[in-house]
């Protein structure tokens, strides 16, 4: 099957923050793309709405293929891509995951107002003991060697494990999603190359858009949910932004592989092989899902072992211990993952496989998902944008379950490419820029700070904006950042 | 005919042109260093050889698999690519010569979208993206 041209797909506005892409072709059902007018005529041209149209073809599709306001153009799904799939006679594709499994974001309270860091020589040891504390930056691993053994209770048991040897405490585990432990993980679907990979990584940020940010609570919108989240205006946070690192790339690799024969084997004609799926009860279809399990569990692992970096390095810098007493984990979102959900679609209600690339979960409030702590306000949806400008706290809405499988969108999305960002960048000394802002920057390379300058980046306050529009998530409280560590 | 940087917002793309199979493959892995190496390795590094060994279903299944282990060479030994020789036979066999030095970049992976070989008046020509 060849992919549906873009000169067939004809969207419909449906309201301010709605188009619909009708089917055409062997598209199964329409599309649906979450923009205002502006977001949407800047991606009227582009790749993304084919993928979208192109994710539509999928056997067992429920509901439409669907893009949040963050929609850019990806690989197989489009980066912002949500689509469901029937539990029984739907598919499972790893390309509607994306290598980096569970990439995802962890924000962290702290009891500091931000003014306590000052602006100088305070701020500047904090930010350097977080680079020194968590390896980031190309090719640099861990100094935690996990044994084989070891890897096995990891890939099963993700963050629960690493609270047991020391990283953290019980209580965050109540933030996260899964709280920290995705069921179904079954290590003997995950190569030797990929827990050989992952054994070396534990603990470490990675490069490209990865972060670790200090922020200040610039802006509360919604005084409940902050105060329900922990948020209250001038407050300090962290946000890490961080996923599966080697280990969840190396399971995506080796299962995609697999699929590629699997769809041959079922007969699934594909329209672009990234796509590429088999059945959810077919072998390889419960073996890739074993493996992505793991991989989500090595990703909430990684985000927990950072974490406790970060007190470690804040005990340190400005007391309180090394346990960074005050440091609480707000929520743990995981941004590319399938799940296994039951949603009310067309009148009843069904068990799907929620694939969400680039797109976040966004429970409402009363959902027995959402930690108690929450449940009368919602699950928090992060948001983050570029790094010189601000990052969101959402909180999900009761129209996002109905309408888009309980999701929202998870960041601001790329305007130009690496290539053009970092051409744009020669000559400059984004350094000194970014501290102009009031931002200081840690990396290990320039390459990576010029790529993902924030001129790279659409304001993420227009996502934000869309999103609320749309009532996928409503707005909690804006952060604006104060230093950031990249790769 | 090097390969062609092409315009992703969202990740890297290049279009591969040569004669054959190999020559893409071949294509493939200087596009690899280009993005990984932004410095040339200094005179006296160490030397480095590789091999991988590929089965695909068809032509572009043994492209992306070949890059793929090409791309887990480069990163995992450091190996700046110096000279690459493939075979391709019911499969392919990629082996990759160079030295060490280290990688400015990182690639996560190459993908399978929109690879599609076809005709050209060099031979043969596709698009691949790299995920970063």
């Amino acid at each position: 099957m060849k992919p549906i041209p873009l000169e067939h797909i004809h969207p419909e506005r449906i309201d301010g923050f709605r188009w619909r892409l009708p089917r055409v072709g062997p598209m199964r059902t329409d599309g649906l793309v979450f923009a205002d007018d502006a977001l949407f005529e800047a991606i009227r041209r582009d790749p993304a709405l084919v993928q979208v149209c192109n994710v539509a073809t999928l056997p067992g599709i429920v509901g439409p293929s669907m893009a949040m306001p963050d929609i850019h153009w990806g690989y197989g799904f489009p980066i912002g891509g949500v689509a469901a799939f029937d539990a029984d006679e739907g598919v499972i594709s790893p390309g509607g995951v994306g290598f980096d499994i569970s990439c995802g974001v962890r924000l962290l309270r702290t009891a500091l107002p931000a003014e306590a860091l000052g602006s100088g020589e305070r701020r500047e040891r904090l930010v350097d003991a977080l680079f020194r504390a968590v390896p980031s930056g190309v090719g640099r691993g861990s100094e935690l060697r996990i044994a084989k053994r070891d890897m096995k209770r990891l890939m099963t048991r993700g963050a629960e494990w690493t609270v047991e040897q020391g990283f953290g405490r019980a209580e965050d585990l109540e933030f996260l999603e899964e709280r920290g432990r995705m069921a179904g993980a079954d290590p003997a679907h995950v190569s030797e190359r990929a827990v050989e990979r992952g054994s070396r990584q534990l603990g470490t940020l990675g490069s490209g858009n990865h972060f670790l940010e200090l922020e200040r609570v610039d802006a509360v919108y919604d005084p409940v949910a902050a105060k329900a989240f922990g948020l209250e205006e001038g407050g300090l946070t962290v946000s890490i932004h961080t996923g599966s690192r080697g280990f969840g790339y190396q399971v995506c690799q080796d299962h995609l592989r697999g699929m590629v024969r699997a769809a041959a084997k079922y007969g699934i004609d594909l329209p672009d092989r990234q796509l590429c799926c088999a059945p959810v009860g077919s072998p390889e279809g419960m073996a890739y899902l074993g493996a992505m399990a793991c991989g989500v569990n090595y990703a909430l692992a990684n985000r927990q072992v950072i974490t406790h970096r970060v007190r470690e390095a804040f005990g340190r810098v400005l007391g309180g211990g090394q346990s960074g007493d005050g440091i609480e984990v707000v929520y743990d979102v995981c941004h590319n993952v399938a799940k296994l959900e039951t949603h009310e679609t067309g009148g009843e209600r069904r068990r799907v496989w929620v694939h969400r690339k680039g797109a976040t979960r966004a429970l409402p409030a009363g959902h027995p998902d959402v930690p108690e702590r929450y449940r009368a306000v919602g699950q928090p949806v992060l948001v983050p944008g570029d790094m010189g400008r601000y990052s969101f706290v959402l909180c999900g809405t009761e129209r996002a379950r109905t309408e888009a499988f309980a999701s929202s969108a998870h960041g601001a999305g790329r305007r130009l490419s690496r290539t053009k960002a970092k051409r744009l960048a020669r000559g400059r000394e984004l350094y000194a820029e970014m501290a102009e802002r009031g931002v200081l920057v840690r990396s290990e390379g320039r390459s990576t700070v010029a790529e993902e300058m924030p001129e790279a980046y659409k304001d993420v306050a227009d996502v934000v904006e869309a999103v609320e529009g749309a009532s996928l998530a409503r707005k909690v409280a804006r952060l604006v950042p104060m230093a950031v560590v990249k790769g | 005919m090097p390969f062609e940087t092409l315009e992703h917002t969202g990740d890297l793309a290049v279009r591969l042109s040569a004669p054959d199979l190999a020559g893409l493959i071949t294509e493939g892995v200087w596009a690899l260093r280009a993005f990984l190496f932004e410095v040339s390795p200094a005179a006296g590094a160490e030397a480095l050889r590789r091999r991988a060994r590929v089965q695909g279903i068809d032509p572009e299944d043994t492209l992306v698999q070949a890059l793929s282990e090409a791309l887990y060479i480069l990163q995992e030994a450091d190996l700046y690519p110096l000279d690459v020789s493939v075979v391709v036979d019911a499969g392919a066999e990629v082996e990759i010569s160079g030295v060490r030095q280290r990688r400015t970049d990182e690639i996560k992976a190459v993908t399978y979208h929109g690879v599609a070989i076809e005709r050209s008046d060099l031979g043969l020509e596709t698009t691949v993206v790299f995920d970063v």
